[in-house]
């Protein structure tokens, strides 16, 4: 499976993420520094799930911090 | 005659260790000895004002030393503090939380006084106000020379805390003065070891506030009652904040619960150094498997769990990190005993389900003005309805959800009904429900839309979620809506949650 940015992008944003803060996302700095926070996190997770089929693991989930993380994670 | 709690904590430690740092806060300290002064300060305060004791004073004040030494001080002169729930996000007018909640909490308490450090509040209009500093009492308020503290009998009243009903309207639960010292006596030697003064070389930090119940029992009942030093953190539910704390601080006790313990792991700079951390604490629901491996890799402490209520206010099943499986709730606490029982009240077999029932020291007998939610939670012969579900196997205790329709997500209690009340405001939301969904093995929140057009799609549901975040405290926010074309009713045409809980 491929996934570019921009679906990433995209699927932060039916997650609830702003778009404000999407548009604004640096890829390699954590995201829990950059305005997503404790709710985004897990909506992302589920929106990952409804849009790509993707299910990610309970403990590799701890260490997607940044978007590079969850292109390498998708993209594997 | 009982001992007066504030007294036993803070005349014990003062004289034992008087320049020991009681609390850090920001950048600066008060030790045992200031606390205790600050103490007496408030008590002589409420003393000059007539306030009467047993009479409730209600605290409106953050994470704060204030908070600590309002709280012991009232509780010295023998009024009843009531904390108001912190803030934790914007709130949707007309659900029942913030200023209307606040406003009722000081009308069902039949409180005479708010304490604050912010007097221009709304609901500091209806009531007489002592402002205070975030720091502690004003320089200008009294300072007590006659030090004799309340002397309560067994049935008198110490403190009094509000929990959300499954109406959402909140419950008074009153505690008494030994309910304060229960923790440090039963939970502090199963967590921390049997020593007498088993925390007074620790540094605590806990990501609840001192209004609720977990965070008031590991602050004060555990980490002030047991001689630590509480680590204050203003803006505990921030990530970022607690993460530049732990790096500063370096706290070896850290109480938090399992999204949080999950917000730090995915905020923390690779480089830092958590070797200070001995032990960590979490609570609120069970923590999965993953994460908990994840947290012990990355700090090299292992977690304990605990699960307590607000009605029991010590937390009354613990864990042994290492002997109980993960997800499971661990041994009653010493002093404590649990049962499950079906609905005819009697105890189930071995792998059936049913209700937790727990009886113990310091469980609340009443809550404040109910009589009949007394009746259907406390029992007369002390067993307490916790209203949790649960499944005994083989000694192993697990967590299935309530009995009711709430919903115990991030540590805190969701009355569905308020987050349904601020969805509906949505143009595009012509009806819905919210049931609990599990990402990750964690309880969150799903709302489940009949939109008013049909053809709803994922971009929709993502403006739905944001709505919702710009009304709502955080851990009420949906993570997911599912678009339904109908929701699950009873004949009778109410609402079943529980089977839309099935189908996620």
């Amino acid at each position: 499976m491929s996934v570019t940015r921009e679906q990433l992008a995209e699927i932060f944003v039916h997650a609830g993420v702003k778009k404000s803060v999407v548009d604004g996302l640096q890829a390699d700095v954590p995201l829990a520094k950059q305005g997503v926070d404790s709710v985004d996190y897990p909506a992302i997770l589920v929106a990952i799930k409804d849009k790509l089929g993707i299910e990610i693991g309970d403990k590799e989930a701890c260490e997607l911090k940044t978007v590079v993380d969850f292109e390498k994670r998708l993209n594997k | 005659m009982s001992v007066n709690a504030a007294a036993e904590i803070l005349c014990k430690n003062a004289a034992r260790h008087p320049d020991k740092p009681a609390l850090l806060f920001q950048e600066g300290a008060r030790s045992y000895a200031q606390l205790e002064r600050d103490a007496w300060r408030f008590a002589a305060v409420l003393k000059r004002r007539n306030v009467a004791p047993q009479s409730m004073v209600a605290l409106s004040l953050p994470n704060c030393p204030a908070f600590v030494a309002a709280f012991l001080g009232a509780v010295l002169h023998g009024a009843v503090p009531v904390p108001l729930p912190a803030p934790s996000g914007p709130h949707a007018p007309g659900a029942f939380c913030s200023g209307q909640e606040c406003r009722f909490i000081l009308e069902d308490a039949g409180a005479v006084l708010l304490i604050t450090d912010d007097p221009a509040q709304p609901c500091a209009s209806e009531i007489a106000v002592l402002p205070c500093d975030p720091w502690g009492p004003l320089e200008d308020m009294p300072l007590e020379t006659d030090r004799t503290a309340f002397s309560p009998g067994p049935d008198d009243l110490a403190f009094m805390l509000y929990t959300s009903g499954s109406t959402g309207r909140p419950k008074g639960v009153p505690h008494r003065h030994a309910d304060l010292l229960t923790p440090q006596a039963t939970l502090g030697p199963a967590i921390f070891g049997e020593r007498p003064e088993h925390l007074s070389g620790e540094v605590l930090l806990s990501t609840s506030s001192l209004s609720f119940s977990y965070g008031l029992m590991a602050q004060i009942g555990l980490g002030l009652a047991g001689g630590a030093t509480v680590l204050l953190h203003s803006e505990p539910a921030a990530a970022g904040l607690v993460v530049e704390t732990l790096a500063a601080r370096k706290p070896t006790v850290l109480f938090s619960v399992p999204t949080t313990f999950d917000a730090l792991l995915r905020t923390m700079d690779p480089a830092l150094d958590l070797s200070s951390l001995r032990c960590c604490v979490s609570s609120g629901e069970a923590m999965p498997a993953g994460l908990h491996e994840a947290w012990q890799q990355r700090t090299g402490a292992a977690v304990t769990e605990v699960l307590g209520s607000t009605e029991t206010f010590t937390s009354f099943l613990v864990t042994r990190p290492g002997r109980d499986k993960p997800g499971t709730l661990g041994s009653p606490t010493p002093g404590f005993a649990v049962r499950i029982v079906g609905e005819d009240e009697a105890d189930v077999q071995d792998g059936g389900i049913g209700r937790l029932l727990v009886k113990g020291p310091g469980i609340a007998t009443a809550y404040w003005r109910r009589p009949d939610r007394t009746a259907e939670v406390m029992r007369a012969d002390g067993w307490l309805d916790t209203g949790d579900l649960c499944q005994g196997s083989q000694g192993q205790l697990r967590y299935l959800g309530r009995s009711d329709d709430r919903i115990r997500t991030g540590g805190q209690w969701v009355v569905p009904s308020l987050v349904e009340r601020c969805l509906r405001e949505h143009p595009a939301v012509a009806e819905c429900a919210v049931a609990a969904c599990q990402v990750r093995g964690l309880a969150y929140l799903c709302a489940f839309v009949i939109a008013v057009e049909p053809n709803a799609d994922a971009a929709l549901g993502g403006d739905i979620l944001r709505y919702a975040k710009s009304r709502l405290a955080r851990h009420m926010c949906p993570v997911k809506v599912a678009f339904v074309s109908e929701l699950p009713r009873t004949v009778t045409g109410k609402l079943q949650r529980h089977r839309l809980q099935s189908q996620e």
